[in-house]
């Protein structure tokens, strides 16, 4: 059956496009994600067992979370993308189904500030434990008092 | 008398951790109970300079993400941004981009090598490997300049061409290569002592190395066919045919198998692209262009192909539209993708780095959990981590 | 050479009371020179060959061809301050080294450099030999308690534990030794090996293989240097010791590698005896009274092939495992030692 008439029957509303390869992007309902991957993981049809890679983007209006999975049996790749709101990005941790989001995610948290829900240990892991600000933010100023020998 | 555990700080800076990597250990004697593993130390927030600077600025700094093998990230980003950019790249220059790819790829595999026999106690074979590798990276001193941050891809191609003899250098290199590869292994591979310490030890089974992500020689290991020189080829694999070796056990002794197999597949390569690479060695090009002096695009000495570059790219100039585009490499520790989302302007919106030492260094703790001490060194050393890949 | 000693002393018209009383000196005195000397070239021979089998040079900068390379290290260490850590125990830590590094200096006394040549002919000095150098663990255990350092405390750990099981075969090899020569006198057991067929390695050569495994271990050198693993545990017990301290405990180490290695010679290679049975300065009828300088040179050259022996598997193999040692010394090495004293036992029977 064709990807459409899968999304129709699982209730779900997806917009397939392509980025500049030529590689499929998904674009994904915040709260529709889960049960997306659940089905990316499980169902005969996709069988994508490896999430490779977690993006996290800030456009200036809001953020944006790009996830790449990868299936070794069928040779495909796919991207998710999903849209989040400017003030407090939330979103749900795929830890549950992919180990490798833990790490990722905390990147993620640790750069950007997007908050994974029922993620088993969200803390900094690139920078100090004590840093304020999420630096790759296009609006991070760095005013840590602290840092001030950076300034002169 | 009570024993209690004992919670002891392997690293940052250590004599054997590549790189600065910081383990906590609880220990019961020898046994570990816990460990977890820290990060952050090498952070140099390579992706956040990205933004501030434009793609020929920030192309020089992508060398050093992993300066062990520095063409592989070189290579993921100029496929980036021609992807984006819709440059093309001469044949020529796409050759030259895979023999110096298979040449990194096994000085690379020589460095981990010697390191982690160093690791284990044996203290002569880092010696022998780094012999090797001065060698490997004369040639590509001689190529380049650089010995280590080559910055020598440019978006287009190549810098410039290869100097005078240097094809054969690299051809009578590859003749006396594999009998380096033999002696390793009469010394190392049936050594009783390195037996017992890798075999069995830090098994990863195959469903564990697809949740955690991992790729690379790791995963070969553990039985799985993937490689994306094969399965998402890019520069000029698909006109070669190579063998992807695997093994199925998962363990130290797998891995250590798997990437000496990589290094004889490697050499094999550069072999057969030195055999047909458009245009040949440079001096015969110098030549036999002159002699022709047709200067048609088909020609086999002056045409198209030949080449290092099409055009030079103007930093000033070259905006690229919104768009985003991710790009997979084969780099020697496994998956390296990189992601550039350009906005219109001369500098990136943002570059994301997908490094393959950070998934292992994930599954790091969950191999060490229940084992021995002493069984941490050689897990970590058989993983091939390398510390600035996986803090960027 | 006792009475030409005494006749210095009536030439120089000093008191015969001071002559008698420093004879017995002499010996100790010269033994101590020449441990000195041993351990300066021993350090240097080790880096030199390590060198010559990794393709480099070794140190060849002081003196003609690195020559004063130790002595440079011994000063440059003499100078260095003395740190006792902060909640370290100060007298433990103090006499840790000097426990650990005058065992190894107190049976150089009990080798027989030729023959009736010994410092101390004890009629069991082999006893006397092994229960001395096992004295030195205590010096280990105590450097790693006093520290005051986690890792310390696991190096000696592990060394105390490597060192204790590995003492079983090493002193049931030396056993098969006595078997075969009837006594525990090493001036004796080295007189009695004749020519190269009378070695006591031809009936005893599983008792040589083990003997060897174990000085090893007891030595703390690859492939059983566990306990000063660098690249695990920085430098294990002596990780917080700096300046003479440290240089006592790297000396005691290369002092006790000569001593192992030459009792290894003397138990089963022959001591000081030729291989061709007679000696060749005891042919010529003028020089016959220093037929004792070949004996020496033999014990010499012997005892540098089993180090140079020694020195060749540090260069080769990695490090063995905690738990692997354990397993190899008391679930092989001794059921074999076992095996090889009831051999050498019948073969003293039937044929001895």
């Amino acid at each position: 059956m064709s990807f459409e008439e899968f999304f129709n029957r699982h209730e779900l509303n997806i917009i397939q496009e392509k980025d500049a390869s030529d590689n499929d992007i998904w674009l994904v309902n915040q709260n529709d994600l889960l049960k997306v991957c659940e089905l990316l993981k499980t169902d005969r049809l996709f069988n994508y067992e490896m999430l490779l890679a977690l993006i996290g983007l800030d456009c200036v209006s809001h953020f944006e979370v790009l996830y790449s999975f990868y299936s070794v049996k069928n040779h495909k790749k796919l991207f998710l993308k999903t849209v989040l709101q400017k003030e407090n990005p939330v979103v749900e941790s795929l830890c549950g189904l992919y180990s490798s989001a833990n790490w990722h995610e905390r990147e993620c948290f640790d750069l950007l500030g997007i908050e994974f829900l029922n993620h088993p240990k969200l803390e900094r892991i690139l920078l100090p434990k004590d840093w304020i600000g999420h630096p790759l933010r296009k609006d991070y100023k760095e005013e840590d008092e602290r840092l001030s020998w950076n300034r002169r | 008398m009570i024993t209690e555990e004992l919670k002891i700080n392997i690293g940052p800076q250590h004599p054997s951790t590549h790189g600065v990597l910081r383990l906590v250990a609880d220990l019961d004697g020898e046994y570990i109970r816990d460990i977890e593993a820290k990060i952050g130390y090498l952070h140099r927030g390579m992706e956040k300079l990205a933004e501030s600077r434009n793609y020929h600025q920030y192309l020089p700094m992508v060398d050093r993400i992993d300066y062990l093998s520095g063409f592989f990230n070189s290579a993921s980003f100029c496929y980036a941004v021609e992807g984006l950019a819709g440059i093309k790249v001469p044949k020529r220059a796409e050759y030259l981009r895979l023999i110096t790819m298979e040449l990194n790829r096994i000085s690379s595999h020589l460095l981990w090598l010697g390191t982690f026999l160093l690791d284990l106690g044996a203290t002569s074979p880092l010696f022998y490997c780094l012999r090797e590798r001065e060698e490997i990276v004369k040639i590509l001193e001689n190529l380049t300049g650089q010995r280590m941050m080559y910055n020598y891809y440019c978006f287009g191609g190549v810098r410039k061409d290869m100097p005078d003899g240097w094809l054969g250098s690299v051809r009578d290199f590859c003749e006396s290569f594999p009998a380096k590869i033999d002696d390793y292994e009469k010394l190392i591979t049936e050594n009783p002592i390195f037996l017992e310490r890798t075999k069995g030890v830090g098994v990863i089974s195959q469903e564990m190395a697809l949740d955690f992500g991992i790729t690379g020689a790791n995963l070969r290991a553990s039985g799985v066919k993937f490689d994306a020189r094969k399965n998402m080829p890019y520069s000029v694999y698909k006109d070669f045919n190579f063998d992807i070796p695997i093994h199925q056990e998962g363990d130290c002794y797998a891995r250590y198998q798997v990437r000496l197999l990589e290094m004889r597949e490697s050499c094999h390569l550069i072999q057969k692209a030195i055999t047909r690479i458009p245009g040949g060695a440079s001096e015969k090009l110098k030549v036999k262009r002159t002699n022709c002096g047709c200067n048609k695009p088909e020609c086999a000495f002056c045409g198209d192909e030949t080449k290092v570059f099409f055009k030079k790219t103007n930093p000033l100039v070259l905006k690229i539209p919104t768009s985003e585009i991710t790009t997979f490499v084969e780099s020697s520790r496994g998956l390296s993708t990189c992601y550039v989302r350009a906005n219109g302007t001369n500098m990136p919106d943002r570059v994301k780095w997908r490094t393959p030492s950070f998934s292992a260094t994930q599954i790091l703790p969950e191999l060490c959990k229940g084992g021995l001490y002493a069984d941490i060194m050689a897990i970590l050393g058989s993983l091939d981590i390398v510390l600035p890949e996986v803090d960027r | 050479m006792y009475d030409f000693y005494l006749k210095i002393f009536k030439y120089l018209s000093l008191p015969k009371l001071i002559g008698v009383i420093t004879w017995p000196v002499i010996p100790f005195a010269a033994i101590a020179a020449l441990m000195i000397v041993l351990v300066l070239f021993l350090v240097l021979l080790e880096r030199k060959f390590l060198a010559l089998l990794t393709i480099r040079k070794g140190p060849n900068r002081v003196g003609p061809n690195g020559l004063f390379q130790t002595v440079a290290d011994a000063i440059k260490l003499l100078f260095k301050e003395d740190i006792i850590p902060a909640n370290a125990n100060k007298i433990l830590f103090t006499i840790a080294p000097v426990v650990f590094f005058f065992p190894a200096m107190v049976v150089y006394g009990l080798i027989p450099f030729a023959h009736n040549w010994v410092a101390i002919n004890a009629s069991c000095g082999l006893l006397l030999m092994l229960a001395i150098s096992a004295i030195s663990i205590l010096g280990l255990l105590s450097a790693g308690w006093a520290s005051n350092n986690k890792y310390s405390m696991l190096g000696a750990m592990r060394a105390v534990s490597q060192a204790i099981s590995y003492e079983l075969p090493l002193v049931l090899s030396a056993l098969s030794v006595v078997v075969l020569s009837g006594t525990m006198n090493l001036n004796k057991i080295a007189f009695g090996q004749g020519n190269i067929f009378g070695w006591y390695i031809f009936p005893s050569f599983f008792g040589f293989v083990i003997f060897l495994i174990c000085t090893l271990a007891e030595l703390n050198r690859v492939p059983f240097d566990l306990p000063e693993a660098e690249s695990e545990l920085v430098s294990g017990y002596n990780t917080e010791y700096s300046g003479m301290k440290f240089a006592l405990f790297f000396l005691a180490e290369y002092a006790a590698l000569f001593v192992y290695s030459a009792l290894i010679v003397t138990l089963f290679l022959g001591g000081y005896s030729s291989p061709f049975g007679g000696y060749i300065l005891g042919l010529i009828p003028y020089i016959k009274k220093v037929v004792f300088l070949e004996q020496a040179f033999w014990l010499m050259s012997k005892t540098f092939a089993i180090i140079l022996l020694i020195m060749w598997i540090r260069a080769t193999l990695p490090r063995l495992r905690a738990d692997q040692l354990m397993s190899f010394s008391w679930k092989f090495l001794l059921p074999l030692s076992f095996l090889n004293l009831l051999f050498v036992a019948l073969f003293k029977y039937f044929i001895g």
